[in-house]
């Protein structure tokens, strides 16, 4: 299949006080349509300044990226983009954060409630569509947010560690979740972790990145198929995986420092 | 439910302490006065005042009227230009630049001063005490709305930004509702400035109003007056902060209570 992302030599540097800070540097990168993509590596080694400028909230300083074959310079309606946190508006119902795509692209709210009801159903919120955001508990939140970044139905979604700061628990609960709305829909997802489980647990091929400055250091296709479950963290070809990127996640870190 | 009884019974001790004191100080207050132990010229004690109020109530009321309206209109005018400048402010950074730090300068000016100047430009009337007022009033108001349309997350910018929101967007569904709370906080303190405006306002074009009286009540040696009027301006402020919180209760219901239970992640 064709890519549907495709970034060459792409380079973002910084002006800081300190001098001039290179984030990322010669990054290639091909995702698949319908593929699930895992940028994973240590913070600060630029995997979510990628991401973001995917997404066109940054301008790459170098090299090209392209979404389905157009360049990216600024926001695309192609794309569903989450956060770290929900970033719900405490002033809307939690059905209301669902629909504010909806709303920002001017779309009529009628024609997208009975989607954002279903949506809300298929993450369990169902019962809690017009509670406010605070009423609800962090893994809630973050459900409601990835309701919100599909009620569009935007054909790629970007997701940037938006697992990070749930407890591990949780996190697999909306690992499966994510998983399972991915492959449903045929979404391209991009993930950003620094959670090596996480990585190989959703995705079918992980990007290791090495820090300061941010390069892709390997690239691991993960062959478990799907559906994956619970049991899929037990085999034996899942455990190798996660111990291969985690040398590899330590060599690439201590290149990183020796390079400095 | 028990919660709520908790909170309750808590804003009651809340209020019941201040009551009590204030009943304890009205009582020294009338007993002083009874005993003559202060010239009454000076001192009108609390059951003067409160029967001055009761049988000139025709007379308060009527200078009532006249000091709320110029309050409320100079509330309303402080507060459409102060969120509106504040808007201004945040949306054209040339104005943020030379514009702010100038309207900050003019509150060096004590504003009360203000109210002669007024008076020449905007001659006899209502329109000078209510310009009085609406100048006080309207800086922390300004002030707090800027500070609310800043302190927005940079990431829910990011957000806005990533749904290809246009600036207006961005101001009418991210900016403007997280400054609410802000322009609040601007906004108890802008109508209690509202009423020393309005006070001051009369007391330079001294024709009608709480204001007037005070100093009618003043020239005349009549301390009743004056504190009858005081008492009256108090309960007018009391009413008119207590309206603000109520409004704010139901505008911003998602800043109410700490309700929060799953943090923000």
């Amino acid at each position: 299949m064709s890519a549907l992302i495709s970034i060459t030599g792409v380079a973002k540097r910084y002006a800081t006080d300190r001098g001039e800070v290179v984030a990322v540097q010669d990054v290639d990168l091909e995702v698949r349509q319908g593929s699930f993509v895992a940028l994973l590596g240590p913070s600060g080694c630029g995997k979510s300044t990628l991401l973001r400028m995917v997404a066109g909230l940054d301008a790459p300083s170098e090299g090209r990226i392209l979404l389905d074959g157009q360049d990216v310079v600024a926001p695309t309606a192609m794309v569903g983009f989450m956060f770290q946190h929900s970033l719900l508006f405490p002033w809307r119902s939690v059905i209301e954060n669902v629909l504010l795509p909806v709303d920002i692209a001017r779309g009529k709210r009628a024609e997208h409630l009975d989607r954002a009801h279903a949506l809300l159903a298929s993450v369990g919120l169902e019962e809690f569509a017009h509670h406010r955001p605070n009423e609800l508990s962090g893994g809630m939140q973050q459900r409601a947010a990835l309701c919100r970044a599909l009620i569009v139905d935007p054909p790629v979604l970007l997701l940037d560690e938006p697992f990070g700061a749930l407890d591990s628990i949780t996190r697999e609960e909306l690992n499966d979740l994510l998983l399972q709305i991915c492959h449903e829909s045929g979404k391209t997802t991009l993930l950003v972790t620094h959670d090596v489980e996480e990585a190989v647990y959703l995705a079918d091929e992980v990007v290791v990145m090495s820090s300061r400055p941010g390069r892709i250091s390997d690239v691991v296709g993960v062959e478990l198929g799907y559906p994956r479950d619970t049991e899929t963290r037990n085999l034996p070809e899942f455990r190798a995986l996660a111990t291969r990127l985690r040398k590899g996640l330590g060599i690439a870190h201590r290149q990183g420092r020796a390079a400095r | 439910m028990s919660i709520d009884t908790r909170r309750l019974a808590r804003r009651a001790t809340q209020v019941g302490k201040p009551l009590a004191l204030f009943t304890v100080l009205v009582a020294i207050w009338q007993v002083v006065v009874d005993k003559g132990l202060v010239p009454t010229v000076a001192l009108a004690s609390p059951s003067e005042v409160l029967d001055y109020i009761v049988t000139q109530r025709a007379q308060l009321w009527t200078n009532s009227q006249a000091t709320i309206k110029e309050i409320v209109l100079a509330f309303a005018i402080a507060f459409v230009v102060g969120v509106v400048l504040a808007i201004l402010i945040k949306e054209f950074q040339i104005l943020h630049d030379a514009l702010l730090p100038l309207l900050v300068v003019t509150q060096l000016v004590p504003s009360v001063a203000i109210a002669p100047l007024l008076v020449l430009i905007l001659g006899f009337g209502d329109a000078p005490k209510i310009a009085t007022a609406a100048v006080i009033a309207f800086f922390p108001i300004l002030i707090n709305t800027v500070a609310g349309l800043d302190n927005v997350e940079k990431e829910a910018i990011d957000l806005t930004r990533s749904l290809r929101a246009s600036r207006i967007q961005t101001l009418r569904y991210l900016e403007l509702p997280s400054a609410i709370p802000y322009m609040f906080a601007g906004t108890r303190i802008g109508i209690t400035l509202s009423v020393i405006g309005a006070v001051v306002g009369e007391f330079v074009t001294a024709d009608k109003g709480l204001g007037y009286l005070i100093l009618q009540g003043s020239s005349t040696l009549d301390p009743t007056l004056v504190f009858a009027s005081l008492v009256v301006l108090a309960g007018i402020g009391l009413l008119l902060f207590g309206a603000v919180r109520v409004v704010e209760y139901f505008v911003v219901p998602w800043n109410r209570a700490p309700a929060q239970r799953g943090g923000r992640s």
